[in-house]
């Protein structure tokens, strides 16, 4: 029960990331924008790596709190943002092993087939119309393609995928028996730019990144805050109210095993 | 000698009128992208503040076209606005509350700086004090006119209405402060209560789904009447969208589009309910004199016809005749029709 329990927090918490930084890319899309801006971008290509990422005291959608801790659930050697000269950003965001490897083992012992995976479908026909929870390569193509969200590591031609894809067009469920990839991460992409920030707070403007592309006059959903940590390292800060979600990358080298 | 003056003067102004109206037409009708230089409002800064109807995360279908459908973002560029959406999903009076009462701007988001330095604010709250908080509960004692519970809900969201609005009047003064009412979401076929507050009522008080619109309207009345109170009480201290009104009005014209406003999770503003609630507020707006209403309109036929094409063009949609309606379009309300009629049941490609 208990590992039902951590699993389903696992996609919930997955499927709210997935919105939040999806909806960045409202603009995106290969819309032009009414005038062209002077975007600014970083000097040179650069790597954060995250410190850490939480969910807190979730509200809305009929939620009340308690909150998903996903600073215990993404991990911070192999998760990374990176910005770089010529305005892209890509995020990558991975579970921690044993995370995975115990959530893994917890839904190879359940009956999957009882997780409640018709629930997201009003959003899906929503989000992605002429789209369906039952045509799930179809939908996760049109996230891919008009977002920027792609899931990596899992190879939809395998035996364990294609069980999936099949139960889920039949039956509208998971099958009974579901077994994970050996890894399976996120990867967000989008446009970038950085942006001085006007605070009547202080004298100086904040720097902010701006992800996503935007209209003329308004500022995209995603803003990032960009500062120097009291021993002057270079940081990003992540902040979204709607979910209490807050997050920090620093400044650091491309470990070896990116290059 | 006299009536012949007076009838000249009338004809006069007869053919004055008819010529100016003929140019209006033409003028209307014939509007595009190409012929249009929208005036640069871009010093007028409209901040939207409140809950996930403001926020627009779950509305705008499909969700990439969330700047062309949001109602924050609709009255920004057809009005060549500045505008800034930072609205929070979920948030109740109390929320929105905190959230403006910090002391100073905690991010890049800096919304304590944007609420200071805004020409207009407009709200959207209160949805989320009576829907989070014991909604079917609510909804079957209004069946025996019993609201002490929804009282006591609503007695702590004029405080807390009246909180914002001096935490706002403190931040700027000078604001205009628009505070948009609450629609309601009910109709014959929504599934907003949960399965056993639904049967209740269909079993226990023999009504009918028709009905249920109506008895809606007992408590979404009641919570938007606590801004009309506070209004009442504290007179010019903001204006009212009365977005309820609206879509009622709607409704009882056209019973059939109710839930055509209504996303699929039975709560949230579609993108018709989105640009039902940008006429709303759009009508205050030129009220106050803060923008062109003629510009606005073309603004707004331009974006939707963009949009028409963007999304429609090789689907089974008849284009080409959706957007002869919008030019011909004389209101705001009337493109949002146009468009919603022309495009209602074919999914868009994107």
């Amino acid at each position: 029960m208990k590992a039902k329990k951590v699993l389903i927090s696992l996609i919930f918490a997955v499927v709210i990331l997935t919105l939040v930084f999806a909806t960045v890319a409202c603009t995106q899309d290969g819309k032009e924008e009414d005038k062209p801006r002077q975007k600014v971008f970083l000097a040179e290509d650069t790597y954060y790596a995250l410190d850490y990422i939480s969910l807190a005291g979730l509200r809305g959608g009929g939620g009340t709190g308690g909150g998903i801790d996903l600073d215990a659930i993404v991990d911070t050697d192999t998760s990374f943002l990176s910005l770089t000269k010529d305005g892209k950003m890509h995020l990558e965001l991975r579970v921690k092993p044993a995370i995975y490897v115990a959530a893994k083992a917890a839904l190879a012992q359940l009956d999957a087939s009882t997780i409640d995976v018709g629930g997201l479908q009003c959003y899906v026909t929503e989000l992605f119309p002429g789209n369906t929870m039952r045509e799930i390569i179809d939908t996760l193509d049109a996230i891919k393609r008009t977002l920027g969200v792609s899931l990596g590591g899992v190879d939809f031609e395998s035996d364990n995928m294609s069980d999936i894809v099949e139960s889920l067009r039949e039956n509208g469920t998971l099958p009974k028996k579901v077994v994970l990839p050996d890894e399976v991460y996120f990867s967000f992409d989008y446009n970038y730019e950085i942006v001085e920030i006007h605070s009547l707070d202080s004298e100086e403007p904040m720097k902010a990144v701006y992800v996503g592309d935007y209209k003329e006059g308004s500022e995209p959903y995603v803003i990032m805050t960009m500062k120097k940590d009291s021993d002057g390292t270079e940081r990003v800060i992540l902040i979204n109210e709607l979910l209490h979600l807050g997050g920090e990358f620093y400044k650091s080298t491309k470990p070896a095993v990116q290059e | 000698m006299k009536r012949k003056f007076s009838l000249a003067l009338g004809g006069i102004i007869l053919a004055v009128i008819v010529i100016a109206l003929v140019v209006l037409t033409t003028l209307l009708v014939s509007s595009s992208k190409d012929d249009f230089v929208p005036d640069d409002n871009s010093d007028i800064k409209l901040v939207v503040l409140g809950d996930s109807i403001a926020e627009a995360v779950l509305g705008p279908s499909p969700i990439s076209e969330r700047e062309d459908y949001s109602y924050c973002s609709l009255l920004g560029q057809i009005n060549g606005f500045t505008y800034h959406n930072r609205a929070v999903s979920g948030y109740e009076t109390k929320h929105l509350l905190e959230y403006i009462s910090r002391e100073k701007d905690d991010s890049a988001y800096a919304h304590i700086t944007k609420i200071k330095e805004a020409d207009v604010i407009v709200i959207s709250i209160l949805g989320n004090d009576f829907l989070l908080n014991g909604f079917n509960e609510n909804i079957i004692s209004a069946m025996n006119d019993d609201y002490t519970r929804a009282d006591t809900i609503l007695a702590n969201s004029y405080v807390n209405i009246d909180g914002i609005v001096k935490r706002i009047r403190t931040l700027n003064p000078d604001v205009e402060l628009i505070i948009q009412t609450v629609y309601n979401p009910m109709f014959p076929e929504s599934l907003i209560m949960e399965p056993w507050a639904l049967e209740t009522l269909l079993n226990d008080y023999d009504v009918e789904k028709e009905d249920l619109h109506h008895i809606a309207s007992k408590l979404i009345n009641r919570l938007n009447n606590v801004l009309f109170e506070y209004l009442k009480n504290n007179p010019d201290s903001f204006r009212i969208a009365d977005v309820n009104a609206k879509f009622d009005a709607i409704y009882k014209a056209r019973p059939e589009r109710l839930d055509r406003f209504i996303y699929e999770d039975y709560i949230h503003p579609s993108n018709e309910g989105h640009a039902i609630i940008m006429s709303t507020v759009q009508s205050i707006l030129e009220d106050l004199g803060l923008c062109d209403p003629y510009n606005a309109l073309v603004n707004y036929k331009n974006v939707k016809i963009a949009q028409l094409h963007r999304l429609y063009d090789n689907t089974e949609v008849k284009v080409s005749e959706v957007e002869d309606k919008i030019k011909s379009a004389y209101t705001i309300d009337e493109v949002t029709e146009a468009y919603f009629d022309g495009v209602y049941g074919v999914d868009p490609i994107y």
